[in-house]
C-alpha cells in the first residue's frame, strides 16, 4: 500500500522560498497548529492547564504568547491557535489530554498556509496589504484582518523587522501573489 | 526649436532639456515645467475645443482647478484622455494630443455648434429630443454621444498596476503651501506623527509662485527648506503628488498618490498610482484658495487666464503666456500680476481695475473704474475692448489677459459630510461653516486667510490646536516673518454685455443661460447647478461655481449670503476608476480557492469552473470528445456503471464542539441531532427565522460533544456567520464552540457500485468498512495507506453506494492519485461538477438552485422535518397559514416529452390555460441531460405537485421564446427506495 | 467608520458586517401562546430610526465577534460598542 506524500499549501513538495528586493517570503510547511477554545464555565482549568501544557501565559486580546516549544495566538473571546514545533506529533490529541473537558481542540495544521517574510521594506510592503497599523505593531502583537479580502493572521513575534502571516490554505496562491506581487512594486 | 516665450529665471531644471509633442508638432522644455507651462513658452495658446460649442480654448489656471486644457497624454493603451495639461509634468518623449476636435485643432467642423448656440441653451436636451420617442435610442442618443463629450478611451486594457494601500498617523495635513508647511512642521518637531500630502510636485503651493520673502529668504527657497527638513524626521511622512481626494467617517480619508504619472512608464513592477486609506486622528486642510475669473462677453478665448496663474507662469516656470498682456481686477492683487510682470520684463499693455478707487500704478498705464467688455481675435485673444469709467470705449492689443477677480478658498473637504460653507463679506468669498468633517480644522488660504503671513501663523495655530487634543505637548513654536498684505476688493463678477460670457468653460455654462434657468424659475442654487450644469464637469465648478451664484444671486436680488452655494462630494480631483480597483483586477479580481486535487486535476486536463471564489473541475474531456456533454454523460454513466471520484472539499465544514453542541444543533437545525448516536451521520435542514430554508447538508457526530456540520459550498460563509449569530447573540449561555474546518480536509466522494471495492483498496485493513460494520450514513475515524488519519463517512449525493473520504488537505493530492491507482481495476472515473449536478438531479436531491430563499420546507416535501417537540429556528414562521396551504409550490420532477429539453428558469402551465401570470402555476429551478433516462429532465416546483405525477405541463420561457412540454413525476429518477445506497 | 471594538480598539468598518436593528437578540419565547404573533414582530418589525440606533455588527473581517453598536445613523457618531453575548449576559437585552 503506497504511503501518502504531503505537499505544501502552495503545491510545492518543497516548501517556497523566495527573496524579492529587500523582502524573503518563505512558506513554512509542515505547521503544527490546533485551535484551542475555552469550554463554558472552566476559566480557572483552562488557564491552569494551558500554562502547564504550554508553558505559556494565555495571550490578551491581540497578542502572541510563546516560547521554545510553543506559540499562542489569541483569535476570539476564549478562543486561541497554538504553534508547536514543526513534527510534534499530534498536537491536537496531546492537548485534548491535557486540557480535558475545559477545552475544545481542534486540529488546524491544515487550515492554514503560514509565509514569514523579512526584510528592511516588510513595513512598506504591509501597508499596501492591510489596514492593521503594522509599523507599530510591537513584538508579541497579532491581529486578524483581511488582506486583499483574505482574512488573515498578522503576528509580530519580536523587534525585528519580520512578520508571520497566516492565511485560509486553500487560497494559498492567491496570497502568495499578493505578497509577492506588492514586494516587487515597492 | 526656440521656445519663444521662455524667460530667465523661475523653477525649472535648464540643465535638463525635455523634448515633447503637441498635435504632433515637437517642441522643447525643461525639467520642472508643466506640459501648460511647456505650450505657454513655446507660444502655444490654442489647446483645446470645447464641450458643446467646440469654441477654441487655452490654458486658464496654473493647478488642478484646470477646466479647459485637457488633452489626451501617451500613445496605444497607455492613452489617457482628459488630462489636465497643467498637472501634466513633462517627461522627455511625452505625447500630447488636442481632444474634441475634427479633422483639426485649427479648424473644427463642429465649431458649427457654436453658430447655432441659440438652440443649444440650458436645458436644450430636454427641450429638443423629445419626440418621437422611437428617436430617444436609435437617433438622439448616438448622435449626442458622438457630438459631446471629450477625450477617448484607447479601448485596450490598461497595461499599468495600480495598488491600494493604507496609513495611519496624529495628524494628516493637506496641502503643502505656507500654512501646511508651518503645520507640519509645528506637529513634526513636536514629534507627532505626520502625514503631509500635496497635489504638486514640489512643495511651497502659492509661494513657489510668488516673489516673497520668508524668513528673509526667497519664499520658494524657504518652502524647499521646510520640506528637506519635514522629510528628514523620521515621524513624518511626505508625500507629494499626492491629493486628498475624499474625507469619509471618523477621519478616514482618501488619498491619490500618482507614483509614476511623471515618468513615461512606471518602473517594472510597480504601481503607476496608489489609493492611500489614511487613517488620521487629526488633520488639517491647509488646500489654499482658487482665483476666479469675471465674465464679460467671449472671455473665454485662449489668451484669457487668471492673473494667478500668469504670475505663476512667469515666477516658477519662466513662461510668459504672451509678449504683451494687459491685466484686468477688481482688487489689489492685480497689481501684484503688474509689478511681478514688470520684474520679468514682459509688456504689460495696460491694467484695467473697476474700481474707481484703484491704486495708482508705476509699472503700466491705469484704467480705474474701467471694465473689460469684450475680446477679439482669431483662435486667441488679439484685443480687448474696454468700458471706460466715462462711458467712453477702448481698444487694447495683447496676446494674454489675466483676469483677477478675487478668491475663494478651496473649501471642497469641509463639505465631504454636508457641511455648508458661509459667506464672508470682506473677502467676497464662501469660506468653511457648519459641518466641518470632526477632527478636520482649516488653516490658511481655505479659510479665507490670504496673506503669506498670516496663513504661516494660522498654520501653526491649528496644528497646536490639533496637537492639544492629541494631548501632545509643544514648547516653543516660532513663526518666519513674511508679507503681510492685506485683501482689498470690490466684488465685480460680469461685465454685462449683448454677447456669450463664459461661467464654466468646461461645461460650456454662460451668464445667459443662468438668466434662461431663472427666467424658468430653476432658481435654488442646487436646480440652477442641475439645469445649467454649471459645476458639474470634472473640476466641480472651481473656477465657475461663484460667479454663477453671484448672478443667479443678483437676478433674484438676493445676497450671495442669501442664495447659499451648492456644496462638494468626493473625489475633489477626478480620480482614475482604476485606482479605485487597485490590484482587483482581471484574474485577481478576488482572491481564488483552490481545492486539494486542483494541481492534479489540472495535469488531467480538467475544464475548470469557478463556484464562489472556488476553482473546481467541471468535466474532464478525453481525447476524442468534442462536445462537453459527451465528458459529462461518459462521466455520469461510468459512476452509475463502476465507480467515480470527485473533489467536495469545496463544502463548508464546520467543527462544533461543547457540552451543548447537540442542543445547539437542534436549535439550528428543524429536525433532531441531540439523539443523533456517535459514529453516526444526519441530513439536516437549516431553516432561517422567516421559515425558509437557508441551507442543508449532512452533519456527523464524531464524539459525544463533538460535530462535524457541512454545508453547501456557496452558503459556507453565510452559515457560519448564522451559527456565530445564535451562538453569541441568542444562546450565549451555551457550551458550544466553533471553528471552520472548511481548508483543513482534502474530501472526496467515492461513489457507483464499485465504491466499497476502490475503498477498501487504500483503508488500512483494521477499519472493517464492510456493509454491516459501517453502513448507509455511519462515519468513522480511520486511517489509509499506511497510518495517515482520515475520516469516512458512508453518505451520497449521487444515489450510489457512496462514500466520502477526507484526509488532511496536505494529502489531497497524493489521496486522489492513490484512489485512481486504487480504482483503476475498475475503470474508476474523475467526475466534475456538472456530473455532479446530473447525478443530483437524477436522485432529486436539492442544492442552490431549490434552495433560492422562498422555499420552505413544506415546498420541499420535508414538513415532517420541521420538529414541532423543541424550538428551532424558523419552526414558528415556517407554520404560518400561507406556507402551508394544501396548494402550496411542491417539489417535482420533470420528463421533456416529445424530444424536448426542459430549461432551467421555465415557467410552469397548464394543458390550456393562457400564457399569463395569472396562470402561473410554478418554475423549473434545474435541469439536465440524463443519460440514465435518456432525456432531458428537471426539478421544478409547480402548485399541488404532489398529486400531478403523470400530468403534462407546458414550460415556457420567453426571455428565450422557447416552450417546450414534460410530463410532472417523482423527483427521485433513480432508486427512488434507496436500495443502491444502503447495498 | 472606525468601530472601537471593545477588545481590539479601532478597526475600520470594512472587516464588519451589519446585521441592524439589535433587537433580534430578543428572540421570543416559541412555546407561548401567542408565538406566532410574537415571532412576526420579531422577524420582520424592527426599527431603523434616523438618530440613535442600536445595531448588530460582526467581526467577520476580524474575531468573529458578534457586536452592539449605538450609533447615529445620521451622523455616524458612535456611542457605544458593545460585545454582543456580554448585552445578552447581563440581561440587557433590548
Amino acid at each position: 500500500m503506497a504511503s501518502l506524500t504531503a505537499i505544501t499549501a502552495l503545491g510545492g513538495i518543497t516548501a517556497c522560498d523566495k527573496t524579492i528586493g529587500g523582502i524573503r517570503i518563505v512558506e513554512i510547511a509542515d505547521c503544527c497548529l490546533a485551535s484551542l477554545a475555552m469550554r463554558r464555565g472552566k476559566a480557572a482549568s483552562f488557564r491552569k492547564a494551558a500554562k502547564k501544557a504550554l508553558g505559556t501565559d494565555l495571550p490578551a486580546p491581540g497578542q502572541w504568547t510563546g516560547n521554545d516549544t510553543h506559540g499562542v495566538i489569541w483569535m476570539g473571546p476564549d478562543q486561541f491557535l497554538v504553534e508547536a514545533e514543526t513534527g510534534t506529533a499530534d498536537l491536537a490529541g496531546g492537548l485534548a489530554a491535557s486540557f480535558g473537558g475545559a477545552a475544545s481542540i481542534t486540529d488546524q495544521s491544515d487550515a492554514w498556509v503560514r509565509f514569514d517574510i523579512t526584510g528592511k521594506d516588510v513595513p512598506a510592503m504591509l501597508e499596501r496589504l492591510s489596514a492593521a497599523d503594522t509599523r507599530l505593531m510591537q513584538g508579541g502583537a497579532a491581529v486578524r484582518t483581511p488582506i486583499h479580502h483574505m482574512l488573515c493572521v498578522l503576528v509580530r513575534r519580536d523587534a525585528y523587522i519580520s512578520f508571520t502571516i497566516y492565511g485560509p490554505r486553500a487560497s494559498a496562491q492567491s496570497l502568495h501573489h499578493a505578497l509577492t506581487a506588492t514586494a516587487a512594486s515597492l | 526649436m526656440t521656445q519663444v516665450n521662455r524667460l530667465d529665471g523661475g523653477l525649472i531644471d535648464r540643465d535638463t532639456p525635455l523634448d515633447f509633442t503637441f498635435d504632433g508638432r515637437r517642441y522643447g522644455g525643461f525639467a520642472g515645467d508643466t506640459l501648460a507651462s511647456a505650450l505657454l513658452a513655446n507660444g502655444v495658446r490654442l489647446v483645446g475645443r470645447s464641450f458643446k460649442y467646440h469654441r477654441p480654448r487655452g490654458i486658464i489656471s496654473a493647478g488642478s482647478e484646470e477646466p479647459n486644457a485637457l488633452v489626451e497624454l501617451r500613445e496605444g493603451a497607455r492613452r489617457e484622455p482628459n488630462s489636465r495639461a497643467t498637472m501634466t509634468e513633462l517627461h522627455d518623449g511625452l505625447v500630447a494630443r488636442s481632444q474634441n476636435r475634427f479633422p483639426s485643432l485649427g479648424f473644427d467642423l463642429m465649431a458649427v455648434n457654436d453658430r447655432f448656440s441659440a438652440f443649444l441653451g440650458a436645458g436644450f436636451y430636454y427641450k429638443t429630443f423629445m419626440w418621437p420617442k422611437a428617436f430617444w435610442e436609435r437617433v438622439y442618443e448616438p448622435l449626442i454621444r458622438q457630438a459631446a463629450g471629450l477625450g477617448a478611451l484607447s479601448g485596450d486594457p490598461d497595461p499599468d498596476v495600480y495598488d491600494r494601500g493604507f496609513r495611519h498617523c496624529d495628524l494628516l495635513v493637506i496641502g503643502a503651501g505656507p500654512a501646511g508647511l508651518m503645520a507640519a512642521l509645528t506637529a513634526g518637531r513636536a514629534g507627532a506623527e505626520v502625514i503631509l500630502v500635496d497635489e504638486d510636485f514640489r512643495a511651497g503651493g502659492r509661494l513657489t509662485m510668488e516673489r516673497e520673502t520668508v524668513a528673509g529668504i526667497n519664499g520658494a527657497d524657504w518652502a524647499a527648506e521646510a520640506a528637506a527638513e519635514l522629510v528628514s524626521m523620521p515621524n513624518v511622512r511626505v508625500m507629494p503628488r499626492s491629493t486628498a481626494i475624499g474625507v469619509f467617517d471618523h477621519g478616514i480619508y482618501s488619498v491619490l498618490e500618482r507614483v509614476a504619472d511623471h515618468l513615461p512608464v512606471p518602473r517594472e513592477g510597480t504601481p503607476r498610482q496608489i489609493l492611500w486609506r489614511v487613517y488620521a486622528k487629526r488633520a488639517i486642510l491647509a488646500a489654499g484658495a482658487t482665483e476666479r475669473l469675471i465674465a464679460f462677453d467671449n472671455n473665454d478665448r485662449p489668451g484669457i487666464m487668471q492673473a494667478s496663474a500668469v504670475r505663476g507662469y512667469v515666477n516658477r516656470w519662466a513662461a510668459a503666456p504672451a509678449e504683451r498682456i494687459a491685466i484686468f481686477t477688481n482688487n489689489d492683487d492685480g497689481h501684484r500680476t503688474a509689478a511681478d510682470l514688470a520684474a520679468a520684463g514682459v509688456e504689460i499693455a495696460a491694467i484695467i481695475d473697476s474700481r474707481p478707487d484703484a491704486p495708482a500704478s508705476d509699472v503700466a498705464e491705469l484704467f480705474a473704474g474701467a471694465v473689460v467688455s469684450n475680446s477679439s481675435g482669431r483662435r486667441g485673444v488679439g484685443h480687448v475692448t474696454l468700458r471706460l469709467a466715462d462711458g467712453g470705449r477702448k481698444h487694447v492689443s495683447c496676446g494674454a489677459l489675466a483676469v483677477s477677480g478675487g478668491w475663494n478658498p478651496n473649501v471642497h473637504l469641509t463639505c465631504h459630510h454636508r457641511g455648508r460653507p458661509q459667506w464672508q463679506e470682506n473677502i467676497a468669498a464662501f469660506v468653511p461653516g457648519d459641518g466641518v468633517p470632526p477632527g478636520l480644522a482649516v488653516a490658511g488660504a481655505a479659510r479665507g486667510i490670504f496673506s503669506t503671513a498670516g496663513a504661516l501663523a494660522d498654520g501653526r495655530d491649528q496644528a497646536l490646536a490639533q496637537l492639544a487634543e492629541l494631548g501632545i505637548k509643544v514648547t516653543s513654536a516660532t513663526v518666519p516673518e513674511a508679507d503681510d498684505t492685506p485683501v482689498k476688493i470690490t466684488p465685480l463678477w460680469h461685465v454685462g454685455g449683448t454677447g456669450r460670457a463664459w461661467l464654466d468653460q468646461q461645461n460650456d455654462v454662460t451668464v445667459k443661460d443662468v438668466g434662461l434657468a431663472h427666467q424658468e424659475n430653476f432658481r435654488a442654487v442646487e436646480h440652477l447647478k442641475r439645469y445649467t450644469t454649471l459645476g458639474m464637469a470634472g473640476d466641480q465648478g472651481r473656477t465657475s461655481n461663484v460667479l454663477g451664484l453671484a448672478v443667479m444671486a443678483e437676478l433674484t436680488g438676493k445676497t450671495i449670503a442669501d442664495t447659499g452655494t451648492t456644496i462638494y462630494r468626493p473625489p475633489y480631483t477626478p480620480t482614475p476608476i482604476a485606482a479605485f480597483a487597485g490590484r482587483s483586477v482581471g484574474r485577481n479580481f478576488r482572491p481564488t480557492r483552490l481545492p486539494p486535487s486542483h494541481h492534479w486535476a489540472a495535469e488531467q486536463g480538467a475544464v475548470f469552473v469557478e463556484a464562489g471564489s472556488w476553482m473546481r473541475a467541471q468535466w474532464f474531456p478525453r481525447e476524442g470528445e468534442v462536445h462537453w456533454r459527451e465528458s459529462v454523460d461518459r462521466e455520469v454513466l461510468a459512476t452509475r456503471r463502476s465507480v467515480g471520484v470527485c473533489d467536495v472539499s469545496t463544502l463548508g465544514k464546520i467543527d462544533i464542539q461543547g457540552n451543548d453542541a447537540g442542543a445547539f444543533l437542534d436549535l439550528v437545525y428543524s429536525n433532531r441531532f441531540s439523539t443523533l448516536p456517535v459514529g453516526r451521520t444526519r441530513y439536516g435542514l437549516m431553516l432561517r427565522e422567516d421559515g425558509m430554508v437557508m441551507d442543508d447538508g449532512t452533519t456527523a457526530r464524531l464524539g459525544e460533544t463533538h460535530y462535524l456540520m457541512t454545508t453547501t459550498t456557496a452558503n459556507a460563509v453565510g452559515v457560519y456567520r448564522h451559527l456565530e449569530f445564535v451562538r453569541q447573540c441568542l444562546r450565549p449561555d451555551m457550551d458550544v464552540q466553533l471553528i471552520s474546518a472548511t481548508d483543513s480536509w482534502a474530501q472526496f466522494a467515492v461513489a457507483g457500485p464499485n465504491a466499497r471495492r476502490v475503498l477498501q483498496a487504500v483503508v488500512d485493513s483494521q477499519h472493517d468498512i464492510s456493509n454491516e460494520a459501517f453502513p448507509f450514513m455511519a462515519c468513522r475515524a480511520i486511517s489509509v495507506c499506511g497510518g495517515v488519519p482520515a475520516r469516512l463517512f458512508r453518505i451520497s449525493f449521487s444515489g450510489e453506494l457512496a462514500y466520502e473520504i477526507a484526509v488532511p488537505a496536505r494529502y489531497g493530492d497524493a489521496m486522489i492519485r492513490a484512489l485512481m491507482a486504487a480504482g483503476e481495476p475498475h475503470d474508476i472515473t474523475p467526475y466534475g461538477t456538472e456530473a455532479l449536478g446530473v447525478m443530483r438531479i437524477e436522485k432529486g436531491h436539492v442544492t442552490g438552485n431549490e434552495l433560492n430563499g422562498t422555499i420552505t420546507a413544506h415546498n420541499l416535501g420535508m414538513a415532517k422535518m420541521v420538529s414541532t417537540k423543541k424550538d428551532s429556528i424558523g419552526a414558528v414562521l415556517a407554520g404560518r397559514e400561507a406556507l402551508v396551504a394544501e396548494d402550496g409550490l411542491c417539489l417535482v420532477g420533470l420528463q421533456a416529452i416529445d424530444g424536448d429539453h426542459v430549461t432551467a428558469g421555465a415557467h410552469m402551465f397548464a394543458e390550456s390555460t393562457p400564457v399569463d401570470a395569472a396562470h402561473d402555476e410554478g418554475y423549473v429551478t434545474s435541469a439536465a441531460w440524463s443519460p440514465h433516462i435518456g432525456a432531458s429532465i428537471g426539478l421544478g416546483f409547480i402548485v399541488r405537485g404532489a398529486n400531478r405525477h403523470g400530468e403534462t405541463v407546458r414550460l415556457m420561457n420567453p426571455l428565450e421564446g422557447r416552450s417546450a412540454r414534460a410530463r410532472i413525476c417523482s423527483p427521485h429518477f433513480i432508486d427512488p427506495e434507496g436500495e443502491r445506497l444502503r447495498g | 467608520m472606525i468601530i472601537e471594538h471593545p477588545l481590539l480598539g479601532p478597526r475600520d468598518s470594512q472587516e464588519f458586517t451589519c446585521l441592524g436593528d439589535a433587537s433580534l437578540l430578543q428572540r421570543p419565547d416559541a412555546f407561548a401562546g401567542d408565538a406566532a404573533d410574537t415571532f412576526f414582530d420579531y422577524q420582520y418589525l424592527r426599527d431603523n430610526p434616523a438618530g440613535t440606533h442600536r445595531e448588530l455588527w460582526y467581526h467577520e473581517m476580524g474575531d468573529r465577534s458578534w457586536l452592539v453598536l449605538t450609533r447615529d445613523t445620521r451622523t455616524h457618531e458612535i456611542l457605544a460598542v458593545e460585545l454582543a453575548s456580554d448585552v445578552v449576559t447581563s440581561g440587557g437585552r433590548s
